[in-house]
């Protein structure tokens, strides 16, 4: 009867009575910021601007669409290839330093796209160190490929330097969860060590380098800081020219739509290999038992090659942001700082607290009441990771202009000239409910996913001996939840520190945060002083990561 | 009665799960339904515990009325214990907060001293200050018995308590959970499929088919006396051969006049199924039926063998391990019936 300790919960008389009569409204309604702003950009499909139109096609999108693929195309090649051979390397071989590598090559999820985007700019620049010491010695620096060139071949290096983790974490799981047997199984079977590993291992791992290629899609995609920094005119970018350059809502609207077919080949992409995707017989420890050692040249090329990229993707960049913050903190560490980061701090806080609340219900909601409606909706509502943040931030500002003025138009009519103004699309309202639609997945994962691990026969057997209701939920619950609770915190906690397009579009005036001020900072060139406010969030950023190889290790 | 359920019905949407069931559990009883997967077992106990309501009948312990078509008492006011397949042990709190997790009306010392008293009984008390997945399974087990115990239930209930251990620990483990529920004098209901361990731990034994109870009673009478084809089928080992009655006490078969009580229900010359336990054919040198070997199995003290018959019929039948013979070898049989267990031909 195994089968009937997975099913849901009994619709039984005793527990209907107790079942919230509103739960599928209740989902509906925590799905609506996510849903709303996707309707209203498919919506803007059907009432072309024919004008606005005939401009983008012939000005705008030839160019952003080529840019768009070809960063995508790069990005996508190069963290599958960075990610996988990794992956390979310290899950499966053993090799000097294998075991610091395995979670240090994690840290570069600690530092947004956008910072090591304005670190290397800065570092390779003209007036930056390494030509201006080139040229103090005497060494012509002109040859040197410049790395903001238009062919984009700069952002597209950063960038995957700044992803591959994703397709690392889930191929090196997928390796792990294979195990050796099948390797030993294909050896036995006549083919050599290497053709195993090529015709088994890799083939098995595919739906998990997907799903981490996917991911890595949609990032790119969202993306919206890095090639703000590189000047490479991407639809992200374009739609945020098209808000704050053209004023023109229609405009950016179109172009997210257009956008959001990028997306959701990504997304349907990811949902395909994520359902392919089964974890392996539970042998999890079989590779560590006996690890393929690399020998003689191999052991220094994999060396070589896990310490590259460390050092290109972590430790040189982290290193130049100090030097310069610390260079710069004389003269910019004021009291506009205190600002910056309480600011900061207020936004992330009171996100990672609506939106875990969020998660809660909406975990509860699908627990309780299990059924095609709440599930619908849930998987609606966190929909949003994959829309990128100007697309969320354009749809969720239209439709709250559109209910301000509808809002106004009330109190006019009952107060008449005493009427308050509201002015509710600038608000904190609406950034909370742009983060809430782009975050609910971040924080819902873990809450989730501690809430099933309360079985069925959990609750039963705490009523069976008595204890029910808000005893239960005290005394069972809240201590099993806790941990995903404090986990899905500190991820959407980081994620909004990170954020950079929904913050700068909805955000109220003056409301300048940490990464408005690195924006700021990069838009004028000043990639030094942007050093300050970045070190602040990557080191913010270190918190999940130190989580992410805690958990692991206790799967380990 | 103690526990009673009076043609306790339960439907999920159009299957019925449960029918019309009747039994019957005095104090300090241990009883069993013991079934096939999905014939509605577990649906049965689940109505006892209250996580089921029942769409007829009644459901009493002691004399107080539990559960009926509009009544159905919330689980946490019945005063009964359950011990879950996966045992449901909360994770987060330790070995003995979970056994004292049941007992939050009394007093903190009080508390603590039964709980102990209950780690004493099941024999954990070095387990006390451990975490539930820092324990061996059988351990988990008795933890969750003696959790289930603690809070002095009226009844306990067992859910497939043994599914989830080896085979070797399963035939301990019982007689243990069987001694320690006869110790504290607990009344208790179990559910399971494997009838070793029903005959282990039950003092009555009910054996359920499609949401039916075939038949309530002591694990002898249900292998010397099924009361229907199925219960015969399902318990034990036997073969089924077709024969007529001659009178009230003989029977016509293939292997001659076969001499025993038949059941009342039967008349001369009705057509029947004969039921033949492989204790109910000895092994005779000296017999003149000999019969041909078919199959055998060896069991350690003896061979199951599988004899043919001219017709095609086969019989089962117990010899002792010396008796070492070859397929196609024929050796002397005898039946020796005490009383006859027959049912319709085809029936």
């Amino acid at each position: 009867m195994t089968a009937a300790v997975a099913a849901p919960l009994p619709q039984s008389r005793w527990l209907k009575d107790r079942q919230p009569t509103g739960a599928a409204l209740l989902a509906f309604a925590l799905a609506l910021p996510a849903v709303v702003p996707l309707l209203v950009i498919a919506g803007s499909l059907f009432t072309l601007d024919t004008e606005v139109w005939a401009h983008l096609s012939r000005y705008v999108l030839p160019e952003v669409v080529l840019n768009t693929v070809r960063l995508l195309a790069g990005v996508v090649l190069l963290t599958a290839v960075i990610g996988t051979s990794l992956a390979w390397l310290t899950a499966v071989c053993d090799f000097p330093g294998r075991r610091f590598f395995d979670w240090a090559l994690l840290l570069p999820l600690a530092i947004p796209g956008y910072v090591l985007a304005f670190v290397a700019v800065g570092f390779l620049d003209y007036s930056g160190p390494l030509q201006s010491a080139m040229r103090e010695t005497g060494v012509a620096s002109a040859w040197l490929p410049a790395i903001r060139s238009a062919n984009g071949w700069g952002v597209i290096v950063v960038l995957s330097l700044a992803l591959y983790p994703y397709v690392y974490l889930l191929a090196r799981s997928a390796f792990l969860s294979q195990g050796r047997r099948v390797l030993e199984a294909a050896q036995t079977l006549g083919l050599s060590a290497r053709a195993a590993a090529w015709r088994v291992a890799l083939p098995m791992a595919r739906p998990w380098i997907a799903a981490g290629v996917s991911l890595v899609a949609m990032e790119t995609l969202a993306d919206f800081g890095t090639v703000s920094v590189f000047n490479y005119n991407t639809f992200t970018k374009a739609i945020y020219s098209a808000w704050f350059g053209m004023f023109s809502i229609s405009a950016a609207l179109e172009l997210a739509a257009f956008l959001m077919l990028f997306v959701l080949a990504a997304l349907w992409l990811e949902r395909r290999s994520r359902s392919r995707v089964r974890y392996g017989g539970g042998r999890s420890g079989a590779y560590a038992e006996r690890r393929i050692e690399l020998r003689g040249k191999s052991r220094w090329l994999a060396f070589s090659a896990a310490s590259l990229v460390f050092l290109l993707a972590f430790l040189l960049p982290f290193l130049q942001l100090v030097v310069w913050a610390v260079k710069h903190a004389g003269t910019d560490l004021d009291v506009r700082y205190v600002g910056f980061a309480l600011r900061s701090l207020a936004l992330a806080g009171s996100a990672a607290c609506v939106i875990v609340a969020a998660s809660v219900v909406l975990a509860y909601v699908t627990r309780v009441q299990a059924g095609p409606w709440t599930t619908l909706f849930s998987r609606l509502g966190t929909l949003g990771y994959a829309v990128p943040g100007t697309v969320l931030a354009v749809g969720i500002f239209v439709p709250m202009a559109w209910f301000n003025n509808l809002l106004q138009g009330w109190l006019v009519s009952v107060f008449g000239d005493a009427a308050p103004g509201v002015y509710l699309q600038g608000s904190l309202v609406t950034v909370l409910i742009a983060y809430m639609a782009r975050f609910l997945a971040v924080g819902f994962g873990p809450v989730d996913s501690s809430l099933q691990r309360i079985t069925r026969n959990i609750d039963e057997a705490a009523i069976s001996l008595g204890v029910t209701g808000v005893a239960m939920l005290k005394r069972v619950h809240l201590p099993l939840l806790r941990t995903g609770i404090a986990t899905g915190a500190v991820l959407v906690f980081v994620d909004v520190m990170k954020e950079m397009p929904i913050t700068l579009i909805t955000r109220p005036f003056g409301w300048d945060t940490l990464a408005v001020r690195v924006f700021e900072m990069t838009t004028e060139g000043e990639w030094e002083r942007a050093a300050l406010p970045a070190v602040v969030i990557v080191l913010a950023g270190l918190f999940p990561i130190v989580l992410l190889t805690r958990r692991g290790a206790h799967v380990a | 009665m103690w526990l009673e359920m009076r043609g306790v019905e339960r439907r999920f949407g159009r299957t019925v799960a449960v029918s019309g069931l009747d039994l019957t559990l005095p104090q300090g009883a241990i009883g069993c339904l013991l079934g096939p997967s999905g014939c509605g077992k577990t649906t049965a106990l689940r109505c006892v515990a209250g996580f089921e309501p029942v769409d007829s009948g009644e459901i009493f312990a002691r004399g107080r009325l539990l559960s009926s078509r509009d009544v159905t008492a919330p689980p946490a006011t019945r005063n009964i214990g359950m011990v879950f397949q996966d045992y449901a042990l909360f994770p987060h709190l330790t070995v003995l907060d979970n056994v004292a997790f049941g007992l939050h009306r009394d007093a903190r010392a009080a508390r603590e001293r039964r709980a102990l008293e209950m780690l004493a009984l099941v024999r954990l008390e070095d387990c006390r200050a451990r975490y539930p997945h820092e324990i061996s399974g059988g351990q988990q087990q008795r933890v969750a018995l003696a959790r289930a115990l603690a809070p002095q239930p009226d009844l306990v209930l067992l859910d497939e308590p043994f599914s989830n251990l080896d085979i070797d620990l399963r035939g301990r483990l019982s007689l243990e959970v069987r001694e320690i529920l006869k110790q504290v004098n607990a009344t208790a209901l179990l559910v399971t499929h494997d009838q070793n361990e029903a005959f282990a731990m039950a003092d009555l034994v009910g054996v359920m088919q499609n949401g039916r109870l075939e038949q309530w009673d002591a694990p002898y009478d249900l292998y010397h006396r099924p009361a229907t084809r199925f219960v015969a089928d399902f318990i034990g080992q036997g073969v089924f051969l077709p024969g007529e009655v001659l009178s009230a006490g003989t029977v016509g078969t293939e292997l001659g006049v076969l001499a025993g009580d038949v059941p009342a229900a039967f008349r001369p010359g009705d057509r029947i199924d004969l039921l033949l336990r492989p204790d109910d054919v000895l092994y005779d040198e000296t017999s003149p039926l000999t019969l041909q070997v078919t199959q055998k199995a060896f069991r350690g003290a003896d061979f199951l063998y599988t004899l043919a018959l001219p017709s095609g019929a086969v019989l089962l039948t117990l010899v002792p391990s010396h008796f070492d013979h070859s397929l196609g070898d024929r050796i002397g049989v005898r039946i020796e019936l005490d009383h006859i267990v027959a049912f319709p031909r085809g029936g």
